[in-house]
Order: C-alpha cells, then sequence, then structure tokens
C-alpha cells in the first residue's frame, strides 16, 4: 500500500508500526468512523 | 610512455589522496576507480603501493574524523542535514539509528562499502556513544580493508588495466569524452543509489507516539485507514482525522494531493 502511494509519487509515506492496534493499546483516542466518511475524498 | 600514465605516475599518490578526501567529505566523486587504475600503476612497478595504501587510509579518516566531530559537536542536525530532511527527521535519523544498532559498533568497517550508509555512518558515531579513538581505530580499519581491495582489484588485473589506458591514450582527446561521460553514468548511478538510500529512510514505520506527538503540530500528516473493509466493519473505529481509504478507489483519494504531504497509514 505504501508502495503504491510512492509509485504515485508521494516522497513521504510511512505506515504505522503495530497498526491500530498498537495505538489502540497505547491508550491513544479514537473515534467512531461514520457512513459518510467512506465516501470524503481526501 | 604516454602522457596519461605519466602524469598519473608523477601526481598518482597525491591525486588518490584528494580523490579519497574528497569522497569521504560526501562529494559525489568515485575514489574506487581511481584506486583500481592506481592499483594496476603500483602493480607495473610505476606507483608505491604502500604509500597509495597509506594516503588513502589518511585521507578517508580526514574525511570521517571531519563528519565524526560535527556529528559530536551539532549531534542529531547534523544528520537531518545529510538526511534531507525537509522531509521528516525523526524517521529517519531513527532508521539510521536502528542500522548502526542493529550492526552495532562494527557497522563502521564495513560502512564503505555500502552504499549511503558510509556518509552517514561518521557522524552518526559522532552523535552517539561511541568514543573518537575507538572511531578513529575502526574508520581506519575500514579504510584499509576498503581502499586495499580497490587496489589489490588493480593489482590483480593490472593487464587489463593498462589495456584500457593505453587505448584512452591512443584516442586523446577522444579519452577525455569518453571519460566524462563514464564519470557522469557513474556519478548518476551513485547519485540514484543515494536517493534509494534515502527513499528506504524515508519509508521507516513511524511509532504510535510519533504520530500522536505529529497529529498536534501544524504541519500534521494525513492520516490514511487502509484496513480491510472487513477490519473496517469489525472495528468501526478510527485515529481520529484519519481517512478512511479503499484502496480500489486510491487514485480518487490522492489525486489532489500534494506529492510532498506526509502520508500515514495504518492497517490492523
Amino acid at each position: 500500500m505504501a508502495r503504491l502511494l510512492l509509485d504515485r509519487g508521494f516522497t513521504l509515506v510511512r505506515p504505522l508500526a503495530g497498526g491500530f492496534d498498537a495505538w489502540i493499546s497505547a491508550g491513544f483516542d479514537v473515534e467512531e468512523i461514520e457512513l459518510v466518511a467512506r465516501r470524503e475524498p481526501a | 610512455m604516454n602522457e596519461l600514465v605519466l602524469a598519473l605516475t608523477r601526481w598518482g599518490v597525491l591525486l588518490v589522496g584528494a580523490n579519497v578526501l574528497l569522497e569521504q567529505l560526501g562529494l559525489p566523486i568515485p575514489a574506487v576507480p581511481t584506486l583500481v587504475l592506481a592499483g594496476a600503476l603500483a602493480a607495473d612497478g610505476k606507483l608505491p603501493l604502500a604509500g597509495l595504501l597509506a594516503v588513502s587510509v589518511a585521507a578517508s579518516l580526514a574525511g570521517d574524523a571531519v563528519w565524526f566531530l560535527l556529528g559530536r559537536r551539532h549531534g542529531h542536525r547534523v544528520l537531518r542535514t545529510l538526511c534531507r530532511i525537509s522531509l521528516s527527521p525523526d524517521s529517519c535519523v531513527r532508521q539510521t539509528e536502528s542500522i548502526f544498532d542493529r550492526w552495532g559498533f562494527w557497522a563502521l568497517l564495513v560502512a564503505k562499502f555500502i552504499p549511503g550508509f558510509s556518509t552517514v555512518a561518521p557522524p552518526l558515531a559522532g552523535s552517539g556513544r561511541v568514543a573518537f579513538g575507538p572511531f578513529l581505530a575502526v574508520s581506519a580499519a575500514g579504510a584499509l580493508l576498503w581502499a586495499g581491495s580497490a587496489l589489490a582489484l588493480g593489482a590483480l588485473f593490472h593487464g587489463a588495466v593498462d589495456q584500457v589506458v593505453d587505448l584512452l591514450s591512443r584516442l586523446g582527446g577522444g579519452a577525455l569524452v569518453l571519460l566524462g561521460g563514464a564519470f557522469v553514468v557513474f556519478v548518476a548511478v551513485k547519485w540514484e543509489q543515494r536517493r534509494r538510500f534515502f527513499r528506504k529512510l524515508r519509508m521507516a514505520r513511524i511509532p504510535p507516539d510519533e504520530l500522536r506527538r505529529l497529529l498536534g503540530e501544524d504541519a500534521a500528516p494525513l492520516v490514511f485507514d487502509v484496513r480491510s473493509k472487513g477490519a473496517q466493519s469489525r472495528d468501526p473505529r478510527r485515529i481520529p482525522g484519519a481517512v478512511v481509504i479503499d484502496v480500489e478507489r486510491l487514485d480518487e483519494h490522492v489525486s489532489d494531493l500534494p506529492k510532498e504531504r506526509e502520508i500515514v497509514l495504518y492497517c490492523t
């Protein structure tokens, strides 16, 4: 996935170490995904 | 005796020293071809092998010492400059450090053989816990290994190298064009290696606490939730502000983004 972005010319792409699980275990904030978020453009 | 070889014989040791020094200081002037050529001339008895080796090691040490001391004095700032930091100092430096941690102090011994790393290793050692004395010792050993193998290569294949030199001197002016072209190609290859190395560094993973800190800053990275649809529906939460990405429609998500925008992605 990161590779796909690099291939599109983005220069600084970093995966989160440990993924979402690591974020949650660290006890950091999360928010609910609303349905609209799925259609939200970047 | 042709002029090229004459000049090399007269100035060879000095040229080799200057070349090694400039390369170690970070300029993209490859010293290996010069060393190979010098090694061949040494095998023919036209240059002193011991002198070449001594000058190469001394020049290499001088360059390394400069970077080491800059690293000691300015710490990570030097590394940041080296890592082209406009982008992301933390991860670049951290990643380089992890190479260092993984290979340990002895990384310095082979650093010269690794594109990119040879420039980063001395200031890194300087900014870290390595003392100057041991650094010089292992750096000298590394230089000896590196210059020694290039010189040995030249000495071993001196017959072939001599033929190339003969051919070049017969070509006259054309030789300069040829050498210039070879130099350009070499620099381009080196540049590409360096670019890849830095790109790899930038591909470093970002730890959660660093991301959390960055999200509080003005230039916060864009966060992409790239979990599978199944994972997203099993846990319909996200990192605050994250854009939930449908991988199959990636282009729609990113087509308007500036390429230098920092992106952090996460899966489960």
